[in-house]
C-alpha cells in the first residue's frame, strides 16, 4: 500500500512539473510570434457572450483573413458581463460581443464602451444599434410562439398578437423563461410601446393562465415538442437549430405574430468595444468584418439568424424579414432591464 | 479576542509555525469571496434593500432550506444501504457496484438536470417507453419533487464515499452483542451501527447540503426558486451587483450554519482506534434470500443516476452522427479538462494538509474558525466566487489574472471542504501515539509527520484529490470566468453545444468527460482495503 | 550503579484547573526498574509522558543521565531525549513491516550498524522469524514484543513502559512480563513502568512508587511497601487488605482476635490494623467469624468472614480447609504477624 502511495504521489507530482513546464512553453512560443515581424497584424482580445458553437468559425474566418491573432473568451452574456465591470479600468478586453442589448447596456452604462466610428454605424440600421453609437447589432433574432405539433396545435388556432395569450382558453397550456433576456427584452418593448399598467395587465392575465417557467429558451422549446406545453414564448432560431439535429420529426413549429407589437419584436445580438481597448483598431477591423456580407451569411446560414445589413438575403429556412411585422422599437430601449425585472416582481413572477 | 487566546486550548500545544502559517492562509484566502461581496453589498440602495426585505425572502429561505433537508435526507437514504451493501455483505459484483455507485459525482448538473428532464418528462423518454403500456403522460417532477430527485442522484457519492470506510470498520462486535440481547437486525442498525456511523453521515450530509446550497442548473431545470436560482436570474438578465453580493452574503450565512450544526453534531468523540494492533475483520453477510432484492436495488439506483443519463447521451451522439452532423476533436479540451483538474486535485489536497493536522492535533477555537471559513467557497455558486476572484486579481493581482494558476486558486476555494474532508477524516484514523512513537525514536515532529503520518493518510488524501479531480474536471462557470483567453475545457464546450441546442455534439465531450473521471475513481475504489473476499 | 538516571524534582501538570500530577519528586537509579501503581486517571501516565517530552510540566524539573531536561526555562523535545517508551497501545506503524518498525529508529546509524542491532534486538526478543510480517498479521504478544524491540533498539538512556502488558490475555501476560523483566536486566536498561496491576508493579520494579490523586503516596522497595506501608492507601492498595480495628494500650493491641504486640511508635487509642488473608488462620483463635463466600482458588481458599464485631476479614487456607456459607468458624491472627496500623478515622 506504501508502494502504491508513493507512486501515486510521484505520478502526481511529476505530472505537475510537466505541466509546469508545458505552460511555459506556450507562454515562450507566443512571445517570439508577436515580436518577430514589425509588420505584424497585431492582437484582438474578444470577451463572447456567444458561445463558440456560434461564433468560433467566424472569429477564425476573420483571424485567418486578417493574419490578426485573436483570442476570445466565452461564457454566458451575463457572466462577462459581470466579468468585464469588476475587471474595470483593467480589462485586457477590446471586443464585447453579447447575446442581446441589456448585457451590452449594463457595460454600456458603467462608462466601459467608447463610441463606434460612423462607418461601423451607417451599415447599421438606427433600430439595430445604441443610440448613442456604442454599440451594433451584429444578427437579427425575432420573438416567436414555438406550438407543439405533438400536442396538435395548428397555426390556426393561434392568435395574430402576443396580447391575446391572456385568454382562459390558455390557460395551463403556455410555457416562457421569465429569467431569459430575450423574454424580458420582449416585455420592456411592451412597457415602451403600450405602457406600464397594460404590460402589467397582460403578465397578470398570463400568470392566471398557470404558465409553465422554463430556465430558458432550448428547455421551452424541447418542452413544446415533447407536448409538455401547447405554446412557449421564445427566439426563433433554437427551432432551427432542434429540427437541424432531430430532424423534420422534431415536432413543434415557430409562429409569427402578424399583427405586430412587442410579440414580434426583432432583437439583435451585438458588440461594443471597450473603451480599455489596447488593440482599438484590430477592433474596429472586427466589427466591419461582422458587418461583411460573409460574416451575414455565416449568421443567416448556420446559426439562423436574419442579417442586419442590407444585401444579405436571410435562410429560406427563415420566414423573410418583410413578412414580420416588427414594432418601430430601438434596440437602445430596451437595455435597461430593471424596470422590466420590477414589474416583473410585482406580478411575483420572479423573486 | 486575540490570536493566542484562540490558539491556546488546554489540553493541546500550539501547532509549529509551519503548520499553522498555512493553515491561517487558507482561512484567509477563504475570506476573499466574503470580502468582495461585503464590499458590493455596502454599494445596495435602500431599493435593494426593500427588495431584499419582503416577506417573499423569508419564502425563498423557507424553499432553499427545505430542498437541502431533502436532497440531504434522500441522499442518506440512498447511501446507507449502498455502503452496507458493497462493503458488508456478500453482494455479487461489489467491486464492480463500488464503482459504478460513485460515478454519478461526475456529471455536471446542468447536464444531468436537462437530462433528467428529458427522461422523465411528463412526454419524457420514460414515458415513450411506456406509451405501449397506455401511459399517456406522466405526472410532473418540476419543482421540489424533481429538484430533489436530480440533486440526490447527483449528489449522493458525497455521503457514500465518506460513509463506506465508516460502513467497513463498523466493529462487528458491538453488532453481534446487540443482536445477543435480542435487538433484531433493523433494531440493531438503529440503535446500534447508525450512531457509530453518525459523524461520516454528518460530514457527507454537509457536502450534500452546501452543493446543493451553491447548484444552480438542477434548481432551474425543475423551476424550483431557491436563493441561487435568485443570484442566477440576476447575472441572466440586469446584473445588479449588489443585489447579487446580498443574496450570496445570504447563502453564505446558511452555510457557516449548517456547518455550525455539522461541528456541533460531530461532537467530542474520539475516533482513533484505541486497541493494539488492527481491529477484528468484519465479517461479510450472507444476503441469501435478500440477494435478489438488493440487486434490483443497486440496478435502480444506477440505471437512474449513471446508467440512463449515459445512454441518453449516447443516443444523441449516436443520433447525430447518422445524421451526418461534424464532431469536432476535442483532444485538446480533454487535455486540458485532466491537467486542470489534476493540478487542482494536488494543489488542493496538499494545501488541505496542514490545516488537517491543525483540526484533528491542535484542535480550538482557530481550528474550527479556519474550518468553518473554508466552506463558504463550496457554498457559494462558482460564478460568485469566480466573479469576486476577477475584481481581486484583475485590480491587484494583474500578473496572475487570466492565468492558470488563478484558475487553480478558485478550485481550491471552491472544492477544498471535499479534499479537508478526506484528509481530515483519514488522520482522525491514525492514533496520536504513532507520531509520539517516532519522535522518542529520534524524530522531529515535523519528520515523524512526514515519515508516519502522511504515508497512512496517503490514501485518504488521495481520495480526497480525486474527488476534487472529478468535480473540477465537471466545473463551468469559473473554468469559464477565469480560464486564460481561449481556454476550453470538456465541460467549457458541453456547456456550448448544449447551451445552443447541439446535442450530438454536447454529447460526445460529455461522454469523454464522465469516461476520464471516471478512472481515477475506479481504480481508487477497487483498490479501497477490506475488500478481502 | 549509584548515578540518578532519571531524577524528577516538583514536577505539576493541570488540565484545565485540574491537577493532574502534583508535585511529583523521584529518582531512579542507573540500571534499575521504577514501577509506578496506582488506580487510572492518578496521574502516572501523565508523568511518564512528561518524562518523554510529550507534556510541557508546568513546573518542577526533569533531568535525565544528569542532563537537564525539563525545567521551567528549558525544554528538551522528545527526539532529543533519548528515550524509549512502549504505549499500551503499541503503536506500531501498521504499514511497515516488523523489522522496518525495529529498525525505524535506527536511523542514525551507519547501515551495516543499523543491520547488526536490528537483527541483535530481532534476536533478544524472539521475533525474527515473523520481521517480514505486518503487525496486523501477528499475534498480540509478538505486536508487544515488537514494541519492546522497536524502543530498545536505539539504545535508550531510559524506557519507559505505559501498561504494556495490559491488552494481553493473562497466561500470556506473565510470560511476557517475566521475558521483558530479564531483557531489562540483562540490557541494564533504566526503566520507568507504569501499570495499575499491583502483582505486576510489585514482580517489575526494583523500586515501586504508589500514585493516587497525582501524588505519590509512598516510594521504596516493593517489600517495604507492602509490609510497611506508610498511608492507608497504600495499604489498602496492596494486597487484598482488610482492616481489623483494635485499641492500642502500653506495648499491645487488643483486637476481637486476641491480643498482639502493638507496632512500634503506635500512640495509645483506637486502631485499624492492616491485615492480610495470609496473615490469619481458621479453625482455632479466639475471634469467631461467619463464613459468608469462599473463592476456590485451586491451591487455596479465600474465604470471606463477617467477625462478631461487624469487621470482615479474608482469610486464605489451603484447599483442604473447606468451609460452608454460613459456618460458625474460629478465626485467629497468625504466628508470624508483624503489626501495622493506622489511628482509627
Amino acid at each position: 500500500m506504501n508502494g502504491f502511495i508513493a507512486k501515486g504521489f510521484g505520478a502526481l507530482a511529476i505530472g505537475m512539473m510537466f505541466l509546469l513546464g508545458c505552460g511555459d512553453s506556450s507562454n515562450d512560443s507566443e512571445d517570439p510570434a508577436s515580436t518577430v515581424t514589425e509588420v505584424s497584424p497585431g492582437n484582438l482580445v474578444i470577451y463572447s457572450g456567444r458561445s463558440e458553437k456560434l461564433v468560433g468559425p467566424i472569429v477564425n474566418q476573420f483571424q485567418e483573413a486578417t493574419g490578426i491573432n485573436v483570442s476570445v473568451k466565452y461564457g454566458k452574456t451575463g457572466a462577462i458581463a459581470a466579468t468585464l465591470l469588476e475587471e474595470g479600468t483593467s480589462s485586457p478586453a477590446d471586443v464585447f460581443f453579447a447575446q442581446d442589448p441589456g448585457g451590452l447596456g449594463a457595460v454600456a452604462n458603467n462608462g466601459q464602451l467608447s463610441p463606434l466610428s460612423s462607418t461601423i454605424l451607417d451599415k447599421v440600421p438606427a433600430w439595430a444599434k445604441s443610440d448613442k453609437g456604442l454599440w451594433v447589432g451584429l444578427s437579427g433574432r425575432a420573438r416567436v410562439v414555438v406550438y407543439s405539433t405533438q400536442n396538435g396545435v395548428s397555426p390556426s388556432d393561434l392568435p395574430t398578437s402576443i396580447l391575446d395569450f391572456t385568454d382562459p382558453k390558455w390557460n395551463g397550456r403556455i410555457g416562457w423563461p421569465p429569467t431569459n433576456g430575450s423574454f424580458q427584452a420582449m416585455v420592456t418593448a411592451m412597457r415602451v410601446e403600450l405602457g406600464e399598467a397594460k404590460t402589467k395587465e397582460w403578465l397578470e392575465g398570463i400568470q392566471a393562465n398557470n404558465p409553465k417557467v422554463y430556465p430558458k429558451n432550448t428547455p421551452t422549446v424541447a418542452a413544446a415538442a415533447a407536448g409538455e406545453i401547447d405554446v412557449g414564448f421564445v427566439n426563433h432560431y433554437y427551432l432551427h437549430r432542434f429540427i437541424a439535429e432531430e430532424g423534420e420529426g422534431f415536432a413543434a413549429r415557430n409562429h409569427h405574430l402578424t399583427s405586430g407589437g412587442p410579440g414580434s419584436l426583432m432583437m439583435v445580438a451585438g458588440a461594443g468595444i471597450l473603451s480599455t481597448a489596447k488593440n482599438k483598431s484590430n477592433a474596429e477591423k472586427f466589427l466591419n468584418f461582422m458587418l461583411s456580407t460573409v460574416a451575414q451569411q455565416y449568421f443567416t446560414g448556420s446559426t439562423y439568424e436574419y442579417p442586419v445589413i442590407e444585401g444579405v438575403k436571410a435562410n429560406p429556412l427563415l420566414t423573410p424579414i418583410v413578412d414580420i411585422n416588427k414594432p418601430k422599437i430601438d434596440m437602445a430601449s430596451l437595455e435597461d432591464l430593471a424596470g422590466t425585472q420590477n414589474l416583473l416582481r410585482d406580478v411575483g413572477i420572479l423573486e | 479576542m486575540n490570536l493566542i487566546s484562540l490558539i491556546s486550548s488546554k489540553r493541546v500545544g500550539k501547532p509549529p509555525i509551519i503548520i499553522l502559517a498555512p493553515a491561517i492562509g487558507i482561512g484567509l484566502v477563504m475570506l476573499l469571496p466574503l470580502s468582495y461581496l461585503i464590499i458590493r453589498g455596502m454599494d445596495a440602495s435602500e431599493t435593494t434593500w426593500e427588495l431584499l426585505l419582503k416577506p417573499r425572502t423569508l419564502v425563498t429561505l423557507g424553499r432553499t432550506a427545505l430542498l437541502m433537508f431533502t436532497v440531504t435526507l434522500t441522499s442518506v437514504l440512498i447511501s446507507v444501504p449502498l455502503a452496507w451493501l458493497t462493503t458488508r455483505t456478500n453482494l455479487p459484483l461489489h467491486r464492480m457496484w463500488s464503482v459504478i455507485t460513485v460515478l454519478p459525482l461526475v456529471i455536471p448538473s446542468f447536464v444531468g438536470g436537462y437530462l433528467f428532464v428529458s427522461a422523465l418528462g411528463p412526454r419524457g423518454l420514460l414515458q415513450q417507453a411506456l406509451s405501449p403500456l397506455g401511459v399517456d403522460r406522466l405526472p410532473e417532477i418540476y419543482g421540489l419533487a424533481g429538484a430533489t430527485l436530480t440533486l440526490s442522484l447527483l449528489s449522493y457519492p458525497y455521503v457514500l464515499l465518506t460513509i463506506r470506510g465508516a460502513v467497513r470498520n463498523l466493529d462487528p462486535a458491538l453488532e453481534e452483542s446487540s443482536r445477543a440481547l435480542g435487538y433484531g437486525t433493523f433494531q440493531t442498525f438503529v440503535r446500534v451501527s447508525l450512531p457509530q456511523l453518525r459523524p461520516a453521515i454528518t460530514a457527507g450530509s454537509l457536502l450534500v447540503a452546501l452543493y446543493t446550497l451553491s447548484d444552480f442548473g438542477a434548481v432551474s431545470l425543475m423551476r424550483y426558486k431557491t436563493f441561487t436560482w435568485v443570484i442566477f436570474q440576476q447575472y441572466e438578465s440586469s446584473l445588479d451587483r449588489s443585489l447579487i453580493a446580498l443574496v450570496s452574503l445570504m447563502v453564505a450565512i446558511i452555510a457557516i450554519s449548517t456547518v455550525l450544526i455539522d461541528i456541533y453534531t460531530r461532537g467530542k468523540l474520539r475516533y482513533h482506534s484505541v486497541g493494539p494492533g488492527t481491529a477484528r475483520t468484519p465479517t461479510k453477510r450472507n444476503l441469501g434470500g435478500w440477494k435478489w432484492p438488493a440487486l434490483t436495488l443497486m440496478t435502480g439506483i444506477a440505471m437512474a443516476s449513471i446508467i440512463v443519463p449515459a445512454s441518453i447521451l449516447w443516443y444523441w451522439l449516436v443520433r447525430g452522427v447518422s445524421a451526418g452532423e461534424p464532431l469536432s476533436i476535442i483532444l485538446h479540451d480533454t487535455w486540458n479538462s485532466i491537467s486542470v483538474s489534476m493540478l487542482a486535485a494536488v494543489t488542493t489536497s496538499i494545501l488541505s494538509i496542514p490545516l488537517a493536522i491543525m483540526i484533528v492535533r491542535y484542535p480550538g477555537r482557530l481550528a474550527s474558525l479556519i474550518e468553518r471559513v473554508s466552506y463558504i467557497g463550496f457554498a457559494l455558486p462558482g460564478i460568485v466566487v469566480a466573479v469576486s476572484l476577477v475584481f481581486f486579481a484583475a485590480n491587484y493581482a494583474q500578473p496572475i489574472y487570466q492565468t492558470m494558476w488563478l484558475l487553480i486558486f478558485a478550485y481550491v476555494i471552491l472544492f477544498f471542504p471535499t479534499a479537508l474532508g478526506a484528509t481530515r477524516a483519514s488522520l482522525l484514523q491514525i492514533s496520536p501515539r504513532l507520531e509520539e512513537a517516532a519522535r522518542s525514536l529520534g524524530y522531529t515532529s515535523l519528520k515523524a509527520v512526514r515519515s508516519v503520518t502522511i504515508p497512512l493518510a496517503g490514501p485518504g488524501v488521495v481520495m480526497g484529490g480525486s474527488i476534487v479531480f472529478l468535480i473540477t474536471m465537471k466545473e463551468l462557470p469559473a473554468t469559464m470566468i477565469l480560464g486564460s483567453l481561449g481556454f476550453s475545457t470538456l465541460a467549457t464546450s458541453v456547456w456550448s453545444a448544449a447551451s445552443e441546442a447541439f446535442f450530438a455534439q454536447a454529447a460526445l465531450p460529455a461522454l469523454v468527460l464522465i469516461a476520464v473521471s471516471s478512472v481515477p475513481m475506479a481504480v481508487l475504489v477497487a483498490r479501497e482495503k477490506g475488500d478481502f473476499s | 550503579m549509584s548515578k540518578a538516571a532519571v531524577k524528577c524534582g516538583e514536577l505539576t501538570k493541570s488540565y484545565g484547573g485540574k491537577l493532574a500530577v502534583d508535585a511529583v519528586s523521584f529518582s531512579v537509579l542507573q540500571g534499575e526498574i521504577l514501577s509506578i501503581v496506582g488506580p487510572s486517571s492518578g496521574g502516572k501516565t501523565t508523568t511518564i509522558r512528561m518524562l518523554a517530552g510529550f507534556e510541557q510540566p508546568d513546573s518542577g524539573e526533569i533531568s535525565l543521565q544528569d542532563t537537564l531536561v525539563s525545567s521551567s526555562s528549558i525544554f528538551i523535545p522528545p527526539e532529543r531525549r533519548n528515550v524509549g517508551i512502549v504505549f499500551q497501545e503499541y503503536a506500531l506503524f501498521p504499514n511497515k513491516t516488523v523489522a522496518e518498525n525495529v529498525a525505524f529508529g535506527l536511523h542514525r546509524l551507519q547501515q551495516n550498524e543499523q543491520h547488526t542491532r536490528l537483527s541483535d534486538v530481532m534476536e533478544m526478543v524472539q521475533i525474527s522469524d515473523v520481521s517480514n510480517s505486518y503487525p496486523h498479521e501477528i499475534s498480540g504478544g509478538q505486536q508487544q514484543r515488537v514494541a519492546l524491540a522497536r524502543s530498545l533498539a536505539p539504545q535508550p538512556d531510559v524506557l519507559l513502559l505505559d501498561e504494556p502488558f495490559s491488552n494481553l490475555d493473562t497466561g500470556l501476560r506473565v510470560e511476557i512480563r517475566n521475558e521483558v523483566r530479564s531483557i531489562l536486566r540483562e540490557t541494564k536498561t533504566t526503566t520507568v513502568f507504569v501499570t495499575h496491576d499491583q502483582e505486576e508493579a510489585m514482580f517489575m520494579g526494583d523500586i515501586l512508587a504508589v500514585m493516587s490523586e497525582g501524588r505519590i503516596e509512598q516510594i521504596g522497595g516493593p517489600a517495604e511497601l507492602y509490609h510497611t506501608p506508610s498511608t492507608r492507601f497504600v495499604a489498602s492498595f496492596l494486597g487484598n487488605t482488610d482492616f481489623l480495628s483494635g485499641i492500642v494500650v502500653d506495648t499491645t493491641v487488643r483486637t476481637e482476635l486476641g491480643k498482639i504486640p502493638a507496632p512500634k511508635e503506635s500512640q495509645p487509642g483506637p486502631i485499624d490494623l492492616v491485615l492480610r488473608p495470609q496473615d490469619l488462620v481458621v479453625g482455632e483463635g479466639p475471634g469467631e467469624g461467619t463464613v459468608e463466600a469462599s473463592e476456590f482458588r485451586g491451591p487455596t481458599y479465600l474465604h470471606h468472614i463477617r467477625l462478631v464485631s461487624g469487621d470482615k476479614v479474608r482469610v486464605e487456607t489451603p484447599a483442604y480447609l473447606r468451609c460452608e456459607i454460613g459456618d460458625k468458624v474460629k478465626v485467629g491472627i497468625g504466628p508470624h504477624y508483624q503489626a501495622v496500623g493506622f489511628p482509627s478515622q
